[in-house]
């Protein structure tokens, strides 16, 4: 039985997922869906922070098909403080557009269970299956205003387009299986390195490793796999677009690092997969930015700014064989969610009844009419530029120092050029809100929900809290992980790694660094 | 371990923000006073420090303000403070530039006073934080700080260019700050690359071995990111739009200091961070500001308003500032210094009273006024002697850093330092021009004979002004030994040994010299 404890937060997940489907069907006021949700995903935060915290190295159970570590704890907690988030920018956004149905909370939760089983595999299977959970569930949310043309438009690309990324991912696994012989990423990783072995020379086994890179740049938008990203961001109701924005990124990240971790131990295979990140982290940060630059509704511009983090993160992804790329990594994703859970929740709020005026005009000196609001989408946009003190410099700080570690400096500068672009629209942001008149025809001044100033209030804490206090402060606080836990996180996934597998040379120079309760973020 | 430092930045800001938050639009007055008090408040507490620059002969004194404490461990990132003879004198200005600033829009604000005021007072904690850092990430970290108040006052209180100003100003400011993040990490990579651990304390990063090509590149990015600040020629053209858009009590706090953190910035951290690419690049760069000297003086000539017309102005002194800071020479690095002091000093005082003009005629154009000496005698008296002093007089404040610079510079580069001399002439034209067009001739227009003279106020307010003006022009002495350890020390790293010049007489300098040695080799003090 004990074989099995660290599955429980991913059984607890599914309970309170089938207890909220349950509870959709036979309780009328929906909203109690919600709060249930929430309670449930706190709970299952809570068992996977004591988990985490008593862990003894990496469990792989069930005949290797999953691996929990504390990389995939880190995920768990970051999944459910994002899905908590989301409950409360859906409660009141859904109250008003008269869609709230418990079904909206119980698909949330549901595509959590996805990703958590996302990121705890260990087996291309599972890992699919995960794959395919989260991305059902959140089909069906994007399109949850069926009456709207938006939302049809953006649910029915995202369907296409999703479902035809996970068929080259599910065939990518078939052509691994096919020349390997597995599906197993650990046996993988030990053909690979085994004396003699030819795995890593052989065209189908490459052409499966890119065909599944190809399914996690579609999640995670990397250029030329975003065409999706602007009309299913506009298109969705502002909290699942949060929910994407974020948790569906993240997971996106989880699935590519640990591929990343395990495929590409083979020298030729690492090469390959070094110019194919190089060259798209330099497209993506640059389609991301000059594309964020002219757009004119808010989601739209917040999802080519996305695109521009996930150029950002690549560069992290790159510089990852270096300690501390993996903290940074881990921590950018982090920041980003913070900031877009709060953006995205002070957009649901002021772009009025069926977010008829989410176009950037529309919020024209809101900062005077709703001041939380408007400190609130200050505080993220200056956290998107990275602005010191706030969690988004941090990021990017650490992002950068690891790559000025891992001779990328080029890329260095090419992100930094790449920030300065970006600085413009997210300050156009701010000078609409706060120096514009009111606008004339934006949506009727009405009181915010009390949910909404809670999500507003702890993003601000949480985005200027992690710029600040994270490093010597050790915060038991949901939402500001504990930078050095995190630190340990990926640590402990770095060096689990090796030790999993036959080791053979190439990986014990990477991450050799023991793991101490006080060692530094980045040696 | 002391806490003054921290409470010299931690009160205005907390003011500031306590302003912000605790009154509303409709409270009247209460951010007015509110701001004032803290204002004069804090302008008194730095005055303590004026103790440790004047009364230790070598600045000892000043050692005991500092105070290190660990921010980020991990990264080697102190929460530092500390002043020299170089951030005392800067510090003491913006606090009481500060107070000015305040008293200075007292009635020109009407609405969401409580953000204005509150803005300002965190603008000015922020700049102190940045005069005090020891430590390259703290300076950071204060550096980007200064620029919220800023686009808030710019952006909210502006004129109707005001979106265009603030733009330009902000994304100026952006690129040369992100530019500056890249240096930042470069020099804590080659820190852990040559010494193994992160540290970012200044001691740690001057002398720093570094591998020459990208050591220049970091340096030129530092120097962009100072260099925007400063509106080293052609990285000028935000100044004059913003400086003209934003509210003149505003741009009197941006130009006497703000604009002077750029210099100082590259006085303190991008020159002796770096002395080899500095040596190798200080030609170039002084051309650029000689050029801008004389640029912005030919814009001066021509512009209408007034505005624009010191703000051209205060571009082409900087230019002679800049170039005095990219001169190796004591006297140069001295008169740089002094000169922060004395330009902010005249520049300010007349962009004080540009406002107070604004305020009487609701112009600033040149064309609308005319014969005003005879409506205004006592303004026309403060603005003659302002004028003068931007000039250079001597005996004016501005001569003695003007001519300190000009005296240095020649020895490294003669021609360049004609050229800038030549700023002299081209200033005392457009200036002079000016007041004859504003001042002088008959009162044609009927606005400018109804206009009313000078109010207690703003006579209170150009008093002290005068004073320093006068004052720093007479007596520079005080103010210049206590600058010189400093500027000894800073000598030191580019291996420029200090000579005997006028200013710093030999009783001074012998002992100096030891101790610059002393407080090269010293480890800092750290007492926890």
């Amino acid at each position: 039985m004990l074989t099995y404890a660290p599955l429980f937060p991913v059984i607890l997940l599914t309970l309170v997922a089938l207890v909220a489907m349950l509870m959709s069907a036979l309780v009328r006021d929906a909203s109690r869906t919600g709060v249930f949700s929430a309670v449930g995903l706190l709970f299952v935060m809570a068992l996977s922070l004591q988990q985490w915290g008593t862990q003894q190295g990496p469990a792989n159970i069930l005949g290797n098909a999953v691996t929990v570590d504390g990389y995939s704890y880190f995920f768990y907690v970051l999944f459910c403080l994002i899905g908590i988030v989301t409950v409360f920018i859906a409660m009141p956004h859904l109250e008003r557009e008269q869609a709230q149905r418990g079904e909206f909370y119980t698909l949330m939760l549901f595509s959590l269970v996805g990703m958590f089983v996302m990121v705890s595999s260990d087996d291309l299977m599972t890992l699919f299956l995960g794959f395919e959970t989260m991305s059902l569930a959140i089909y069906v949310l994007v399109g949850w205003r069926r009456h709207q043309l938006r939302s049809n438009e953006g649910v029915l690309k995202y369907f296409f387009l999703g479902s035809l990324a996970a068929a080259i991912f599910l065939y990518g696994i078939a052509l691994i299986y096919g020349s390997a012989g597995t599906v197993n990423l650990q046996s993988v990783a030990a053909l690979l390195t085994a004396p003699g072995s030819a795995l890593g020379v052989n065209g189908v086994f490459t052409v499966g490793v890119l065909l599944v890179l190809v399914g996690v740049g579609f999640k995670i938008a990397a250029v030329p796999f975003h065409m999706w990203t602007p009309d299913v961001y506009e298109g969705a109701p502002a909290p699942v677009t949060a929910f994407m924005a974020t948790a569906v990124k993240a997971a996106g990240f989880a699935l590519g690092i640990r591929l990343i971790a395990f495929l590409f131990e083979h020298q030729q295979l690492h090469d390959i997969a070094h110019i194919i990140l190089f060259y798209g982290a330099i497209l993506t940060m640059f389609v991301g930015n000059f594309f964020a630059l002219a757009q004119k509704n808010f989601k739209r511009m917040l999802a080519y700014s996305g695109i521009a983090h996930t150029g950002y993160l690549l560069v992290g992804m790159l510089a990852l064989p270096e300690a501390g790329a993996g903290t940074a990594v881990l921590y950018y994703l982090v920041a980003y969610a913070l900031t877009n859970l709060g953006a995205l929740a002070v957009a649901a709020f002021i772009s009025g009844r069926e977010e008829k005026f989410d176009n950037l005009e529309d919020f024209s000196g809101m900062a005077w009419r709703y001041p939380l609001a408007g400190i609130c989408m200050a505080v993220c946009m200056f956290s998107l530029i990275g602005f010191p003190l706030t969690a988004g410099f941090f990021g990017k700080y650490m992002l950068f120092a690891a790559a000025f570690k891992a001779n990328l400096a080029p890329l260095v500068v090419i992100a930094i050029v790449n920030s300065i672009l970006s600085v413009y629209y997210y300050l156009r942001v701010v000078v609409v809100m706060f120096v514009e008149p009111v606008a004339e025809n934006a949506a009727a001044p009405e009181t915010m929900p009390l949910a909404t100033k809670a999500v507003l209030a702890y993003t601000v804490a949480a985005v200027v809290w992690s710029g600040v206090g994270t490093f010597n402060v050790t915060p038991f606080f949901p939402g500001l992980v504990p930078l050095r836990a995190k630190a340990e996180a990926s640590m402990k996934a770095l060096t689990a790694i090796p030790q999993a597998r036959v080791s053979t040379g190439t990986v014990e120079g990477k991450s050799s660094a023991p793991l101490q309760a006080n060692a530094p973020l980045i040696h | 371990m002391s806490f003054f430092l921290t409470l010299l930045i931690a009160f205005p800001l907390l003011a500031g923000l306590a302003v912000m938050v605790f009154s509303s639009p409709d409270d009247g007055d209460f951010p007015r006073w509110g701001a004032l008090v803290a204002a004069v408040v804090n302008t008194c507490a730095s005055l303590g420090l004026l103790s440790g620059a004047l009364a230790g002969e070598h600045g000892w004194l000043l050692r005991s303000f500092e105070e290190k404490r660990a921010w980020v461990e991990a990264f080697g990132i102190h929460y530092w403070l500390r002043v020299d003879g170089f951030s005392t004198f800067l510090i003491l200005l913006t606090t009481v530039a500060t107070s000015v600033a305040v008293a200075a829009s007292w009635n020109s604000v009407k609405s969401r006073a409580h953000i204005y005021f509150g803005s300002i007072l965190v603008l000015s904690g922020a700049m102190i934080g940045v005069l005090a850092s020891a430590d390259l990430f703290l300076f950071y970290v204060f550096w980007e700080i200064m620029l919220l108040p800023a686009l808030f006052l710019l952006g909210i209180f502006g004129g109707s260019l005001r979106r265009d100003a603030l733009y330009k100003f902000v994304i100026y400011t952006m690129v040369g700050s992100l530019l500056m993040l890249v240096g930042v990490v470069f020099l804590g990579a080659q820190h852990l690359a040559a010494r193994g651990t992160w540290d970012f304390g200044f001691d740690a990063l001057y002398g720093l071995p570094l591998s020459p090509g990208a050591a220049s590149w970091a340096f030129l990015a530092f120097v962009a990111a100072f260099a925007i600040k400063a509106a080293l020629f052609p990285f000028h053209t935000w100044l004059p739009t913003a400086y003209s858009q934003a509210p003149m009590p505003v741009t009197f706090l941006l130009s006497a200091v703000m604009a002077k953190l750029g210099v100082y910035g590259l006085l303190r951290i991008a020159m002796p961070m770096f002395p080899d690419a500095a040596q190798t690049a200080a030609p170039y760069l002084a051309a650029l500001a000689v050029a801008g000297v004389i640029y912005a003086a030919f814009a001066a000539l021509a512009q209408d308003d007034a505005k624009l017309l010191v703000a051209y102005a205060s571009v082409s002194h900087l230019g002679v500032i800049l170039l005095g800071a990219f001169s190796f020479s004591q006297q140069a690095v001295v008169g740089t210094v002094f000169h922060l002091i004395g330009h902010a000093v005249t520049t300010g005082a007349l962009f004080l009273l540009v406002g107070f003009m604004a305020e009487r005629r609701g112009s600033t154009l040149i064309s609308d006024w005319g014969g005003a000496a005879r409506v205004m005698p006592v303004f026309a008296t403060f603005f003659m002697l302002m004028m003068l002093a931007a000039v250079g007089l001597p005996g004016l404040s501005a001569f003695v850093g003007e001519f300190l610079i000009l005296f240095g510079a020649f020895r490294d580069y003669a021609v360049l330092a004609a050229l800038a001399a030549t700023s002299i002439i081209l200033g005392a034209a457009y200036m002079l021009w000016w007041y004859q067009r504003t001042m002088f001739g008959a009162v044609t227009q009927p606005e400018v004979a109804r206009l009313k003279d000078l109010t207690l106020r703003e006579g209170a307010l150009l008093l002290p002004i005068m004073l320093a003006v006068i004052g720093l022009g007479v007596y520079p002495q005080p103010v210049v030994s206590a600058i010189t350890p400093a500027s000894v020390q800073y000598l030191a790293r580019f291996g420029v040994e200090p000579d005997k010049s006028p200013t710093a007489s030999p009783k001074n300098l012998e002992p100096l010299r030891h101790q610059s040695r002393e407080h090269a080799h010293q480890e800092p003090v750290t007492s926890h």
